[in-house]
């Protein structure tokens, strides 16, 4: 990989935390005012990644895996323990002040944007934090509003607004300056299915058209699947993978899943080697074929010559149980 | 009667648990008594008179640091709750259970009293005798004047609370009105300067106010200026004032509550 | 894309540059609060009037009632009090306007993670604290302030010729800075420690000394209220000037002086309690 269009390189990160030990009970609170006990937590243990510009990229893992700190410190606002990150040339957190012109973020959690206004005097105020010349500032504002569908909300405070409105409203504050990398973290959480489409879509759109470089942590499978060619998964503070996500059903979908319909209800045994047989019905059964042990044309074979099925279909091993079985097992070829 | 002392007590134990914010509290309240201190020692060694608006120096400090601690017992913000309440919809909560509203807000009131009595006030109190020297007087005028200061006490409690309805009409208002009363209790209830130094035309108007029952009574019977007839007297005015604001706090709930119900809630 | 080898100068100019956009960057936040405040105008003005009266008018009819007992404090007459007391309130209310709200909303800022959000931004953190919370409050104080000086000006036939103008100002503006520094200096221990807001609260309390002229206290006092915390620099040091009387009245000169020295200290202060924020993150 030519380091010439790598736009973040991340080499050996390490986080630690001293996090304090609370005691519960008022003595022992006492005597926590005097001597405090501290545990080191590593957050954060050597992940080296790069970027290419462009690049859509997912970031998912448990919850406390890493991933927030990851963004943090690429983001500037946190300090590594060791290791050293290069965005566009920038260490985010020795240059803050001329590296941040240049990304974007939108915390999930947390709102950008002041709470007490509304989201047009927000973004009036960004235009002066960012030097946006007034042309382009009106140009993206036109254009987010259309694609986001804020137009409505303009006027209205922030705090009155919904999460998935409120949401749409950071995304557009986050590209009012054209930044060339895009930090979200759990953009989509707690959004109902329509609201997480019109996101999805502008997204899709921005990383598009203006070449900007994403970086998305999520939970949601739906995002990685409609968004991310590439993902990163986070486990512990450690790297699990970086690939595709095809690749990676490819690696580790060892499962397809075979769902059948009988004509009529059966309680047969299943006794198959590599097949996992369960009940949805009388007469509908799942059956989870191990593709290293059993094939599943020989498993279609051995039910259709046996019973009477209405209906059998197929399924692709299933992106969210194939990366459940990553965190609880580690890599394994 | 229990179950309203029951919301006293947990108000008093959650907090206990903050003991550098003890003794900021303390620090903060004996910076404030150096500085009327310093003032009155200046102003009466300058002036190289025995007494002033008939205070001597000695009665002038106790009066001044009494005065302080007094006010660490009365901080209140009960109209801050009402109109909390009012505006989460928590009203709706405290309509629904068998309590009597002004009463709940009476027994909140009286466990941020006693929890700034026990934890700023009596220590502070302590500590004037020791630091600065003041006069203590004998043990049945002291009872008396702390009699005296709970009366006061429940004063401030029914106009505090009379405030606090208007959040039912309007939201905002509320910190307007609490400066005013503030402001009024500045200037009027002789906390600062005793109401015997005022000129004759504020003195009067003082005099028919309550807010002089929440300072300048109890702190005039503490330091012996009343006693006998004229004291009781005072805790009749006292008395009297505790229930015409009772009637006055009663009307303005009830009227509060209908216009809540009547805007469905 | 940065190069990678800058000259120091182009380093300062930077700087230079991006220090010079900040008033007009804290105006449009001014502009946006009152905008923001000129919807509930009964509110602004309440507001205003409330600090008004409560710093303003109740405290000069307490100081009257005394003078009604007594000539003077330590020499120090009704007018000369007036004017002491009210350059105290003038630059508290110039403080209590631009800064403090800000300044006050570290601790929190710093528990909430609110910090995070500025410094995502590309302007200097502590500006955008203490612009976000602009507090239109403040202005009464400042009434109140300038009703005092000029009551006890008229009192006094103090004229205020350009140059009296001109001595005010940089009075304000140091006093400004020293109030600036000594509590963003106390603020900044949030960075390390909890209950901080207490602390703030004595360190006010103490400020409260120079509301009177401060001979009269304890050398102690007066010792820890010039060198310590130099409040008594914000009123007490200026007003000599005008009424031409008082301890060591050149020392009023330096009140911009120590004004500047203590806000670098304060904002080093700063900039190493953000550095420990960005590194134990929130």
């Amino acid at each position: 990989m030519d380091s010439m269009t790598n736009i973040i390189e991340v080499n050996n990160l390490c986080k630690q935390f001293k996090v304090q030990r609370r005691e519960a009970g008022l003595a022992k609170a006492l005597k926590t005012f005097f001597s405090q006990k501290y545990e080191v937590v590593d957050a954060v243990k050597d992940i080296s990644f790069n970027i290419e510009k462009g690049e859509f990229i997912g970031m998912i893992g448990p919850n406390g895996a890493g991933k927030s700190t990851t963004i943090k410190i690429m983001t500037g606002i946190l300090v590594p323990s060791s290791g050293n990150v290069k965005v566009m040339g920038y260490c985010p957190w020795d240059e803050r002040l001329d590296y941040v012109k240049n990304i974007g973020v939108v915390f999930g959690q947390r709102t950008q944007l002041w709470w007490d206004l509304p989201p047009v005097d927000s973004f009036e105020l960004l235009k002066h934090i960012y030097d946006i010349p007034e042309h382009r500032f009106k140009k993206n504002l036109e254009k987010f509003s259309e694609v986001l569908e804020i137009n409505k909300l303009m006027d209205i405070p922030v705090r009155k607004l919904s999460l998935g409105e409120r949401m749409r409203c950071d995304l557009a504050a986050s590209l009012l300056h054209d930044p060339k990398v895009l930090f979200l973290d759990e953009p989509t959480i707690g959004l109902d299915v329509v609201a997480k489409e019109k996101i999805r879509n502008f997204l899709k759109e921005t990383n598009k058209e203006k070449k900007t470089t994403i970086i998305l942590t999520t939970h949601d499978m739906g995002d990685i699947e409609e968004l991310c060619p590439r993902i990163i998964i986070i486990d512990k503070g450690q790297k699990l993978y970086d690939g595709s996500v095809a690749e990676i059903k490819k690696k580790f979908g060892k499962e397809r899943m075979l769902i059948v319909d009988f004509v009529e209800s059966i309680h047969p045994r299943f006794d198959w080697k590599g097949v996992r047989a369960t009940e949805i019905d009388a007469k509908k059964f799942k059956f989870l074929v191990d593709t290293r042990m059993a094939k599943i044309s020989d498993v279609t074979k051995r039910i259709l010559s046996k019973y009477q099925v209405h209906d059998i279909t197929v399924e692709e091993p299933d992106i969210e149980e194939i990366i459940r079985d990553i965190y609880r097992r580690g890599l394994r070829a | 009667m229990m179950k309203y002392l029951a919301y006293s007590k947990i108000l008093i134990i959650s907090e206990m648990a903050y003991k550098f914010e003890f003794v900021m509290n303390i620090l903060s309240t004996i910076v404030q008594m150096f500085v009327l201190f310093f003032l009155w020692s200046a102003i009466f060694s300058w002036n190289n008179t025995a007494t002033i608006g008939g205070f001597t120096l000695s009665e002038m400090i106790t009066y001044a640091v009494v005065g302080v601690v007094i006010a660490r017992i009365l901080n209140t913000f009960i109209e801050w709750y009402i109109e909390e309440d009012v505006k989460t919809g928590n009203i709706v909560m405290m309509l629904t259970k068998p309590l009597n509203y002004v009463w709940y807000n009476a027994a909140i009131s009286l466990g941020e009293y006693s929890d700034a009595f026990i934890r700023t006030a009596l220590p502070s109190f302590i500590i004037c005798i020791l630091i600065f020297h003041i006069f203590v007087p004998d043990p049945l005028t002291l009872i008396l004047a702390f009699i005296s200061v709970f009366l006061g006490a429940a004063v401030l409690f029914l106009i505090s609370f009379i405030l606090g309805t208007f959040a039912f009409w309007t939201t905002g208002s509320i910190w307007f009105l609490r400066s005013l009363k503030q402001t009024s209790i500045t200037l009027l209830s002789g906390s600062f300067i005793p109401l015997a130094f005022f000129p004759e035309l504020l003195r009067n108007i003082a005099d028919v106010l309550p807010f002089q029952t929440i300072y300048h009574v109890p702190l005039s019977i503490y330091l012996g200026k009343i006693s006998g007839f004229a004291m009781l007297q005072a805790f009749a005015i006292q008395i009297f004032w505790i229930v015409l604001l009772a009637v006055i706090a009663t009307l303005t709930w009830k009227a509060a509550r209908r216009r809540f119900v009547a805007l469905g809630g | 894309m940065k190069s990678d080898n800058m000259q120091f100068t182009t380093i300062f100019q930077n700087k230079l540059q991006r220090a010079l956009r900040y008033p007009s960057l804290y105006l449009h936040y001014v502009k946006l609060e009152i905008a923001g405040m000129m919807e509930y105008k009964l509110d602004f003005a309440v507001g205003i009037f409330a600090m008004f009266l409560a710093n303003g008018v109740i405290p000069l009819i307490l100081i009257w009632v005394i003078f009604t007992q007594v000539d003077s404090i330590n020499g120090w007459t009704f007018p000369q009090l007036l004017l002491l007391n009210g350059l105290s309130t003038l630059v508290f209310g110039v403080w209590h306007t631009f800064a403090s709200g800000g300044v006050r909303h570290i601790e929190r800022g710093i528990q909430m993670g609110e910090l995070d959000r500025v410094l995502i931004r590309p302007a200097n953190t502590l500006i955008q604290m203490i612009a976000e919370r602009f507090d239109e409050d403040g202005i009464g104080d400042v009434i109140g302030g300038f009703l005092k000086i000029g009551l006890a000006s008229s009192m006094l036939s103090l004229v205020w010729s350009p140059y009296n103008i001109l001595l005010i100002l940089i009075f304000v503006a140091g006093g400004f800075l020293i109030l600036f520094a000594i509590i963003l200096a106390a603020a900044c221990l949030a960075f390390w420690t909890t209950r901080v807001h207490s602390f703030l609260n004595i360190i006010t309390n103490f400020s409260r000394f120079t509301e009177y002229p401060i001979e009269i206290y304890h050398p102690a006092i007066i010792f820890l209220l010039t060198f310590i915390l130099p409040f008594a620099f914000v009123n007490y040091y200026p007003t000599q000037i005008f009424i031409g009387k008082g301890m060591h009245i050149e020392w009023a000169f330096y009140t911009p002086v120590v004004g500047i020295i203590l806000f670098i200290i304060a904002y080093a202060i700063w900039k190493v309690g953000l550095k420990s924020y960005t590194s134990t993150g929130s």
